[in-house]
């Protein structure tokens, strides 16, 4: 168990910047995840803390350590990867244990953990089995299971759950959560699941080009989200976005209809200037006296949901209808906005500007 | 277990003083400094050794620098002419025949049945064998009155003509030897390519209605072609430095009738010891080769971008 | 689809007509090939007086072993030259397997500046273009002023030399497709890079490795040129002992087949058995893309 340190850490392949001026602190014991699309640096950094990289610039450290050239053989940290990365030569018993073997323990000692870890991962009966005699969810189990004996300083696990299909996902999902729970031991995941990053982790790294977005906890970073990136990415359905405007009355303009803000926060508003508007499904109830009149694309039932995707001349939004009573494509809805729920960003730069988290702090 | 202790202790403490990029280094090293030794540096001296006087019969050590001298010799030499153009006719005879034959069989016995992998695998079995088993082998199949050969043309009534012993008919000899011995070459690529065809594009021609013959020769046959160059390069190439059939067959004779290129430098150098013109000739030669190479490559490049654009 | 296919060539014979073209065609070349082994099986069984006749029949008769007997005699001069063979083919695969391993996979993973390990992959491979006589002359001098001439480690090292490239392409092809993943795992179960590759890398590429050994082992058992060039007696091997029954012994067709048969009969076998990697050795590099 280990804090973790990246400063102003920087990777460059060639001309293309995968990593940009990264400053990052990860807590000890603390469950962390990466997250962005393909492309946003958030593989980079976990191999440069695993090792796999060099950064170019910058330094890591874990408990005040410099680890920055330290190879990953001396590092003690234990990864979990996207293709899980079995060696198809050893069983299953000496894949996990394979670490230890590395590390000279006593065949005993070695057994010994094996067992622990396969007895925990519902492995024991597959354990003289080769990985490819295997099923997809234990083979990720085996991947787990390796990183599992070992009691590494840190966990890195590299989108481990993305070969799974989408049953077995959210079901290993929550197992995996307990397991942590369990373990309380310093982890980063890496992710392209919002949902996987949401429901894991005690705070979350929003990455985006090789940025760092934001680095908060996944409430903060749903309410409280830094830019405009991190609203639309977190968040299914996703946030819609429309032009506003404030008008002389300190009312919004969207839709060709004025909305009321709060009182605290006009004071980071110009009048006359325009921003974007987003509005989270949740924040959009569908209602007949609704001050919003739109019609209605196109129903999607997803069971505890029911998602509308509605449009006017003014432009489109998705909103949530009532499952019991759900609309119907075509019809012309109202619906009522929740001034509370309602984010604000600067049209230029992204930067949000008012979000139901400052909202509710005023 | 102390042993593998020791052993990956000493990897890793190995690791700690010269670090990865060392080790990767020192994993270069052995086989780069063999190459280069045992290959470059020869290559390197016999193109010195062509430029000045030394015969090893005479002189143990390297004579006077005679420049070109021994270059332009070769022009007033009426064997190696002679056995230049024996060469180019042989090469481009053989490879013709192996690329024909090669190809039929490789069409013929498509397939995963039991009896045409059989049947793929003996047909391998000639190009894996010794070369000079090979001349062996044939120098008693040709044998002109007690070779097979000839046993079974008297027993159908046919002439039997002294294969080997014929001036005319040796180097014709020669090239049945090398198309026996190396048309499996030629087949186990075309076998593997036609193996390795995407399986959509045939049958899309398949369902755009077009006959067997019309797939063969507008879908199979163009998309073969750059493997197919690259196999005629081969073949060529070691067809006209042929020496092992020629050596174990009929040593170059009778008289100089069946003296390739090869076997001609065989003899300057390592018979008469003239090693300077021997090394002239082989020179000259190499030049050849990486020019017909050269030319093939480019050629292929060419075919290749054409495909790739359609 | 294959069977629709091999019909291309023979249409116009009617579906039994052209059924029956196509396996003639195809015993005619399995009778074409297997004939002169055959032929050399028999003449190495054959008693000599048999030879003399021209009514002799394909097959001897009787048979005799008296040519094995003397090529596999313990203290005939030819079961040295089986032996030297034996040495030096078996010399010639391990170093050449092993120093061709280490290179390719050294020159898969280290990043070495200007291309300089596709340089050096390409350099390898220009060996196999150039007249191999080209270089027997002066190697034959090199050897001579080392004074390794006519000894075990002059034929090897020409062997090796001539068989690296074959080894190396056929490795660097493996180690470039292997998955990183693997040996990025096993780095963070803290394995060095000699224990990566030993214990990882190698145990997954033994096809590859397989199918290097079988061709540089058939290459050096058949090889002739450089052999005869630098091992003319004490490291003389069949091929060039066989070689010899031609220039200096006039025709004694028994003991040259029997020894022929020696050299034939284990490559045939090998073949046979290990259809499979040597079928990928033939073709790696002609059949990709």
């Amino acid at each position: 168990m280990a804090g973790l340190i990246l400063s102003n850490v920087w990777k460059k392949f060639g001309s293309v910047v995968a990593v940009q001026a990264l400053d990052l602190e990860i807590r000890d014991r603390e469950f962390v995840s990466f997250l962005g699309p393909s492309g946003c640096g958030k593989t980079t950094t976990l191999n440069m803390i695993a090792g796999l990289e060099t950064p170019s610039e910058g330094q890591i450290l874990m408990d005040g350590l410099d680890v920055t050239k330290v190879p990953p053989r001396l590092r003690n940290f234990a990864m979990v990867f996207q293709g899980y990365a079995l060696y198809p030569h050893m069983t299953v018993a000496d894949n996990i244990g394979f670490a230890l073997k590395v590390r000279n323990l006593d065949k005993a000692e070695i057994a010994k953990r094996v067992a622990d870890a396969a007895e925990r991962l519902e492995l024991k009966e597959v354990l003289g089995r080769y990985p490819r005699q295997l099923s997809g969810g234990q083979r990720q189990r085996v991947a787990l299971g390796r990183a599992f004996v070992r009691d590494p300083h840190v966990f890195l696990l590299d989108e481990p759950l993305s070969n799974l299909d989408a049953v077995l996902r959210v079901q290993t999902r929550v197992e995996l959560k307990r397991l942590f729970a369990d373990l309380d031991t310093t982890a980063v995941y890496v992710t392209h699941d919002q949902a996987e990053a949401m429901t894991m982790s005690d705070r979350i790294a929003v990455f985006r080009h090789g940025v760092l977005q934001q680095f908060a906890s996944p409430l903060d970073i749903y309410r409280n989200p830094a830019n405009r990136f991190v609203a639309t990415f977190v968040g299914s359905p996703p946030m819609s976005v429309v032009e506003a405007t404030l008008g002389d009355d300190n009312q919004l303009r969207a839709f060709g209809t004025s909305i009321a803000l709060p009182e605290a926060v006009l004071g980071k508003l110009k009048v006359g200037k325009s921003y974007d508007l987003g509005l989270r499904a949740e924040d959009l109830v569908l209602a007949p006296d609704g001050q919003l009149k739109m019609r209605v694309d196109l129903v999607e039932h997803l069971g505890a949901q029911t998602i509308v995707h509605l449009s006017s001349s003014q432009g489109r939004l998705i909103a949530q209808s009532s499952p019991t009573e759900p609309a119907k494509a075509g019809d012309m809805v109202g619906i009522r906005l929740d001034p509370a729920g309602l984010y604000l960003f600067d049209r230029q730069s992204g930067a949000a500007i008012v979000t139901p988290g400052l909202i509710r702090q005023n | 277990m102390w042993v593998s202790r020791t052993v990956w202790g000493f990897a890793d403490w190995l690791e700690s003083k010269i670090g990865e990029r060392g080790i990767l280094i020192a994993f270069i090293v052995p086989a780069v400094a063999i190459v280069v030794v045992a290959q470059f540096y020869p290559l390197l001296y016999s193109f010195y050794i062509s430029l000045v006087d030394w015969t090893l019969s005479r002189s143990t050590e390297p004579g006077d620098f005679v420049g070109l001298a021994n270059y332009t010799k070769m022009a007033s030499d009426s064997v190696l002419i002679q056995a230049v153009g024996r060469t180019i006719w042989f090469g481009l005879a053989s490879t013709a025949a192996q690329i024909v034959l090669g190809f039929i069989l490789a069409y013929l016995t498509m397939g995963e049945t039991l009896a045409l992998r059989v049947a793929r695998t003996i047909l391998i079995l000639p190009m894996v064998i010794a070369p000079v088993a090979v001349g062996t082998i044939w120098r008693m199949m040709l044998s002109a009155r007690v070779g097979p050969v000839n046993q079974v043309l008297r027993n159908l009534g046919i002439p039997t003509p002294d294969w080997l012993g014929d001036p005319t008919l040796a180097m014709v000899s020669i090239v049945i030897i090398d198309v026996w011995e190396w048309t499996p070459f030629v087949f186990v690529i075309f076998a593997a390519a036609l193996s390795s065809l995407p399986s959509e594009v045939l049958k899309a021609a398949e369902v755009d209605g077009a006959t067997p013959w019309q797939i063969l020769r507008m879908v199979i046959l163009p998309m073969l072609a750059p493997v197919g160059l690259l196999v005629v390069m081969f073949r060529l190439l070691d067809a006209l430095l042929t020496l092992d059939i020629v050596f174990t067959t009929t040593f170059g004779g009778p008289g100089f009738a069946t003296h390739t290129l090869s076997f001609w430098i065989y003899q300057q150098g390592l018979r008469y010891f003239n090693i300077s013109y021997a090394a002239a000739i082989s020179w000259a030669s190499l030049i050849g080769c990486m020019l017909l190479v050269a030319g093939l490559l480019v050629w292929r490049a060419r075919i290749s971008r054409w495909q790739k654009e359609a | 689809m294959a069977a629709n296919l091999s019909h291309a060539a023979t249409s116009g014979f009617g579906p039994i007509g052209r059924r029956l073209l196509v396996v003639g065609i195809i015993l005619l070349a399995l009778l074409v090939t297997l004939a002169p082994f055959f032929v050399l099986f028999g003449n190495s069984l054959r008693p000599a007086d048999e030879f003399l006749s021209d009514k002799s029949g394909l097959w001897p008769s009787q048979l005799t072993f008296e040519y094995y007997a003397a090529v596999l005699s313990a203290n005939g001069t030819t079961f040295r030259i089986l032996l030297n063979s034996v040495i030096v083919t078996a010399a010639t695969t391990v170093i050449a397997v092993t120093t061709g391993c280490l290179v390719a996979y050294g020159l898969a993973r280290l990043k070495l500046p200007f291309r300089l390990s596709t340089i050096i992959g390409l350099t390898f491979l220009i060996v196999r273009f150039y007249p191999k006589i080209t270089i027997a002359i002066p190697y034959f001098v090199l050897m001579r002023d080392f004074g390794l001439r006519d000894t075990y480690a002059a034929v090897v090292i020409a062997h090796v030399s001539m068989t690296l490239p074959i080894v190396v392409w056929l490795m660097l092809a493996f180690f470039e497709d292997f998955p990183k993943q693997l040996e990025q795992s096993a780095m963070m179960d803290g394995c060095g890079i000699l224990r990566r590759f030993f214990s990882i890398v190698l145990p997954l590429t033994v096809p590859a490795i397989a199918t290097a050994a079988l061709l540089t082992a058939f290459f050096s058992w058949n090889e002739f040129l450089f052999a005869s060039a630098v091992g003319p007696l004490n490291a003389k091997t069949l091929p060039v002992e066989i070689s010899g029954f031609i220039t200096d012994k006039g025709t004694v067709w028994g003991p040259m087949s029997a020894m022929g048969t020696v050299i034939v009969l284990p490559v045939m076998v090998l073949a046979l058995i290990a259809q499979r990697y040597l079928v990928r050795g033939l073709t790696a590099g002609a059949v990709k893309g």
